[in-house]
């Protein structure tokens, strides 16, 4: 019985680094994956400001153009 | 049920059965090592399409962004040019000038298949597509397309589509009519004078104090609408609100119990309507194409449930072999018998033998045979008969004169005018006196064939103009603003 076990638990002993090793880029991974996420988030909620910004600042342009031409065809 | 947009792919690391081996550990190691690698393989791909999606949006925005530079300065040049020049002094100037109107663009199908981000249509592509229902399009008579029974996208679109347009419509009549009783009306004056409203109430009821002014309220939704009692002990009386409530009045708060009610009557009848345009198709064996058509978004969904897959098609091949009337000819036996009991006398009736093709031309010169054998044979074999019965079936438009309209799939109710005239012409026997008759025969003839053509118009241009919301929901609140 001690013999089986030795083995056995010598292996089952020298696994535990290799898990460790897994769960260390497992992990990892996560924290890309989270980061990915964060990163396309907060990048959508900033261009989507850019755009309404845009949105606007083209509506203003359009309009300060109408006044100042005089019938002229605008290029 | 929430998707998930990228789904990294090899989801579980070790969940796999072993092969056997003498070092199982290691072996799992390995597996999961290899799954370990797979994994970050899917989540550089969904990297990059993150990366991409930011950088094309990006993109879009640059460039909008470098024509809006060149667009201020251009204006900053122009302003300066502008200045000390001579300024529009003209009144006409303001008038004649065409006046400033923003784009008025508006964001249309923004969550179509198009707009879809490219992960989760890779996942939609992973389905099953349905199956191929549309083999069998040319094969149904009524001409829709076979898969619409089995699935729909568009089927909401167009209930919505019809409402909104028979809505429109009933906007026009009322229209009409208001303008026809102000026309038949000029000197009955404001028979119903719109209420002048003064703040007297307002100020009433605030006069006992600020904390007595609900009561208006309170009596509102207890379902006393009608009268008011002020604080003063008058009665007064709420107005009525106008059906029409599709932009709400601005009376919201009187408004707002009648409103949703209207809304609900809406919707329910649609629904109602299922029931019908399925038992009228049961009915008459095969609806005619025009009047299916009209009914079409609320009738395909009906008839699939109503009926195992097998039944209508079995249901369908008995009704036309014993009385094989196509259906519009089924308007018509109704009026030849009328024809022929108020007229037992007279020569025969004479649309029996030769309604199918042309109903009011059996008069011609060779009496009918046997019309009156003809008639009580009639249901079985309609077309044959007559085509044996008078020899000159197509031709000579007779002495009536009027051109003959191509009456082919005549209606009901077009046959009966001219089966009557027919009756009457035999007896007056020939062209002179049916001329005022004729005249008026082609009239109504033209008339319902002007009636078709305008419906038929008036379909292609609603096809061709403009098929999105958009347009559909400006022109019902342009029409309904202009009442």
């Amino acid at each position: 019985m001690a013999g089986q076990e030795d083995p056995v638990q010598q292996e089952i002993h020298q696994d535990w680094p290799n898990r460790e090793y897994i769960e260390i880029i497992t992990s990892n991974i996560k924290k890309i994956a989270d980061f990915l996420n964060s990163f396309h988030m907060s990048c959508r909620s900033r261009l989507a400001t850019l755009n309404e910004k845009l949105t606007a600042l083209e509506r203003r342009i359009e309009y300060i153009e109408a006044r100042v031409t005089k019938g002229e065809t605008l290029t | 049920m929430p998707l998930v947009t990228r789904n990294i792919e090899p989801r579980h690391l070790c969940r796999q059965t072993l092969p056997s081996v003498r070092s199982e550990l290691e072996c799992v190691t390995n597996i999961t090592l290899a799954n370990v690698i797979r994994q970050l393989g899917s989540l550089s791909k969904y990297a990059e399409d993150i990366f991409g999606e930011l950088f094309t949006q990006a993109n879009t925005f640059a460039s909008r962004v470098s024509s809006l530079a060149e667009r201020v300065d251009r204006l900053q040049v122009k302003v300066t040019q502008l200045d000390p020049k001579e300024e529009e002094v003209s009144l006409q100037g303001i008038n004649t000038r065409k006046a400033f109107r923003s784009s008025t663009i508006q964001d249309q199908k923004l969550f179509d298949r198009n707009s879809l981000p490219v992960p989760v249509l890779e996942t939609y592509n992973t389905c099953d597509t349905p199956p191929p229902l549309n083999n069998l399009t040319p094969y149904r008579d009524d001409g829709k397309e076979a898969l619409k029974f089995y699935t729909d996208p568009s089927y909401f679109f167009d209930l919505w589509k019809e409402k909104m347009l028979q809505d429109t419509k009933d906007i026009m009549k009322e229209k009409r009519k208001h303008r026809k009783e102000k026309k038949d009306n000029p000197n009955r004056g404001n028979v119903n004078p719109r209420k002048i409203k003064t703040r007297k109430e307002e100020w009433e009821k605030m006069k006992m104090g600020q904390e007595f002014v609900e009561s208006k309220e309170k009596l509102g939704p207890s379902g006393y609408p009608p009268t008011l009692v002020y604080q003063n002990g008058s009665i007064g009386c709420v107005e009525n609100v106008d059906a029409s409530s599709y932009p709400p009045p601005p009376q919201s708060d009187s408004a707002s119990s009648p409103s949703p009610s209207f809304s609900e009557d809406n919707l329910p009848p649609p629904p109602a309507e299922f029931s019908y345009p399925v038992d009228n198709q049961r009915g008459s064996g095969l609806a005619g194409p025009k009047r299916s058509s009209v009914v079409s978004p609320s009738h395909p969904p009906p008839a699939p449930p109503l009926g195992s897959p097998a039944g209508p098609k079995p249901g369908f091949a008995p009704p036309p072999a014993p009385p094989p009337p196509p259906p519009p000819m089924i308007g018509i036996p109704s009026p030849p018998p009328p024809v022929g009991f108020g007229s037992p006398g007279t020569p025969p009736p004479p649309s029996p033998p030769s309604f199918p093709p042309h109903p009011d031309f059996a008069a011609p010169p060779p009496p009918p045979p046997p019309p009156a054998t003809d008639y009580p044979t009639l249901p079985p074999p309609p077309l044959s008969q007559p085509t044996g019965g008078a020899p000159p079936p197509p031709p000579p438009p007779p002495p009536p004169g009027p051109p003959p309209p191509p009456f082919t799939g005549a209606d009901g109710q077009p046959a009966v005018p001219p089966p009557l005239s027919d009756t009457t012409k035999p007896k007056s026997s020939l062209p002179a006196v049916s001329d005022a008759r004729s005249d008026l025969l082609s009239a109504i003839r033209q008339g319902f064939q002007l009636r078709r053509v305008e419906e038929q118009r008036e379909q292609e241009k609603r096809d061709v103009v403009g098929n999105d919301v958009a347009t559909i929901l400006s022109r019902r609140i342009a029409k309904a603003s202009s009442l």
